[in-house]
């Protein structure tokens, strides 16, 4: 018997899964086409583009912890650990119904939510031309997914730990945790910046993997000033946070191995 | 063959629930697992099925230790709880989901079952009452085929027809391979089923033995007025008069009534155990 990881099982429980959240699954992403048009009608198709980081974290984490759910509750719980599969199989099923399948479904919606808004209310533009994006995308696909994915891969654990860790108040707990956890990330990000490049950077706005960074100066009446990041920093942001994600993901699984009921 | 060995376990580090429990558990029984409210009859079940960790001993359900909830060890034990948790699917799709995950899992078994317990096949699981739920649950617990099989109150919620209906399907599931558990405070409903009492009392087990023996040992009367015999090890008031347990002189061993039993090892814990445990029945 393969105890480690088995493909016939993983599947069975994909179906058992499936079977028993396909419906929540179809509301939750019903509501979301409904809000993306809406916020693409009111804000602009720009709206829907700002919004595709925020809500593919947002409905990531709550998707996320609907599935981890099943690890929280005594009823859930019980029932999961006592599945015969394996840990690992078990575990790669958040990982497939909340990351593997999760990010192309909500990134068909957004252009689905485009097309719609753009075809049926603005009558102009096409599929093509959604696809291309606005300058920041097309200049850059790389420079747009890769902070979202990046910032989604280190929400998703914490939900997953959340849950396994906490038998009460895990979603409050998980929210406190990310904020604590942005809170912590600002600052070193701003020491980091001070010794490595003598740069005050406080209060900026930018993408982790961006090789710029804008942060507001009240100096000359509140201005927003743009500098480049150096090329040593972009890298060393890339690796702590990916260290970071999969350090997260590692404490999880092995939380998950010990969760008892 | 079901293995424990200077167990302890606690919740709080002030108040110790198992404290050197030792357990042997031999398969081809249907054990009667007892004790008040609290005792820690779930806790112990939820060890023996990996759901809980000793803090101190080892367990071991023959070579599998529950704790690391290997896959093939998880298709050989069925753990079906007081509260039980069902997916959004009706009966026939968690057959068909969620059978594939036990080998042993008999179609046929399972159909008779839902049949003889009058369970609706069709509507969801949500949908349904606790009692249908539980049946459910049982018939598919049953159907699985595993080694071992732990009901944790199983009666709580059935109807009285369902009861008699459980215990008949309960006894043709059982054969030579299988260790039955049940943990209960419905001695009444399955006092017929079980073979091996398990009292769990002040930390340990107090009593584990077969009927036959605590029958050879122990002699159970019934009697309107409060029994004026000597040498009556213990004597309660009951709703169809008083209940008495004596030493057993006799060759044959006599039939059990396992609630007096059962309140007799609360309530004179020596007496009752110095019977059993001693070599030859003497007061």
């Amino acid at each position: 018997m393969n105890t480690k990881f088995s493909l016939k099982r993983f599947w069975q429980q994909i179906r058992f899964h499936g079977a028993g959240s396909w419906k929540s699954y179809t509301i939750a992403y019903g509501i979301l086409i409904i809000l993306m048009v809406y916020l693409s009608m009111v804000g602009g198709y720009k709206m829907i583009l700002a919004f595709y980081s925020f809500a593919l974290c947002i409905a990531g984490t709550l998707i996320s912890a609907r599935i981890f759910r099943s690890w929280s509750d005594f009823g859930n719980a019980s029932s999961t650990l006592m599945l015969p599969a394996s840990l690992t199989e078990k575990f790669s099923i958040g990982l497939f119904y909340g990351l593997v399948l999760f990010v192309p479904l909500f990134t068909c919606i957004y252009y689905f939510s485009a097309w719609i808004t753009l075809n049926i209310f603005d009558h102009a533009i096409s599929i093509k031309e959604i696809w291309r994006g606005p300058e920041s995308l097309h200049e850059s696909a790389y420079a747009f997914f890769m902070p979202t994915i990046m910032l989604f891969l280190l929400v998703q654990p914490i939900a997953l730990y959340s849950a396994v860790r906490f038998r009460k108040y895990q979603f409050q707990i998980m929210i406190l945790l990310i904020i604590s956890l942005f809170v912590g990330y600002y600052y070193a990000q701003h020491l980091l910046m001070l010794n490595l490049t003598k740069m005050l950077a406080f209060n900026y706005i930018y993408f982790v993997v961006g090789d710029h960074l804008t942060y507001f100066t009240a100096k000359n009446g509140g201005s927003y000033v743009t500098i480049m990041v150096p090329a040593i920093i972009q890298k060393l942001n890339i690796t702590m946070w990916m260290i970071f994600a999969a350090g997260m993901y590692v404490v999880a699984f092995l939380r998950l191995k010990e969760r008892e009921i | 063959m079901i293995t424990i060995r200077n167990l302890d376990f606690w919740y709080s580090k002030h108040e110790s629930l198992f404290d050197d429990l030792n357990l042997d558990m031999q398969p081809g029984h249907i054990y009667g697992l007892l004790g008040k409210n609290g005792a820690g009859k779930t806790t112990l079940l939820k060890i023996m099925s990996g759901l809980s960790f000793p803090k101190r001993g080892e367990v071991f359900l023959d070579h599998w230790i529950p704790r690391q909830r290997h896959p093939g060890f998880l298709q050989d034990i069925f753990l079906l709880p007081e509260e039980i948790y069902l997916p959004l699917i009706n009966a026939e799709s968690l057959v068909r989901l969620y059978a594939p995950f036990y080998p042993g899992f008999s179609r046929e078994q399972f159909t008779r079952a839902m049949e003889c317990l009058e369970v609706n096949t069709v509507r969801k699981l949500n949908k349904i009452s606790y009692g249908q739920k539980k049946k459910i649950m049982i018939a598919f617990a049953l159907a699985c085929n595993t080694r071992y099989l732990f009901l944790d109150e199983p009666t709580n919620g059935l109807d009285i027809p369902s009861k008699a209906a459980f215990r008949s399907l309960l006894a043709s599931a059982f054969s030579e391979d299988r260790t039955i558990i049940l943990s209960t405070h419905q001695v009444r409903d399955l006092q017929s089923l079980i073979d091996h009492v398990l009292i769990l009392s002040g930390r340990r087990i107090m009593i584990h033995q077969s009927l036959d023996f605590i029958g050879s040992r122990l002699k159970f009367q019934r009697s309107v007025t409060r029994p004026e015999i000597p040498g009556v090890l213990f004597s309660w008031n009951t709703e169809m008069g008083h209940a008495c347990i004596l030493p057993n002189f006799d060759d044959e061993p006599g039939p059990v009534d396992i609630e007096t039993l059962f309140n007799g090892a609360l309530e004179v814990p020596e007496k009752i155990t110095h019977l059993l445990h001693s070599e030859i029945p003497v007061l």
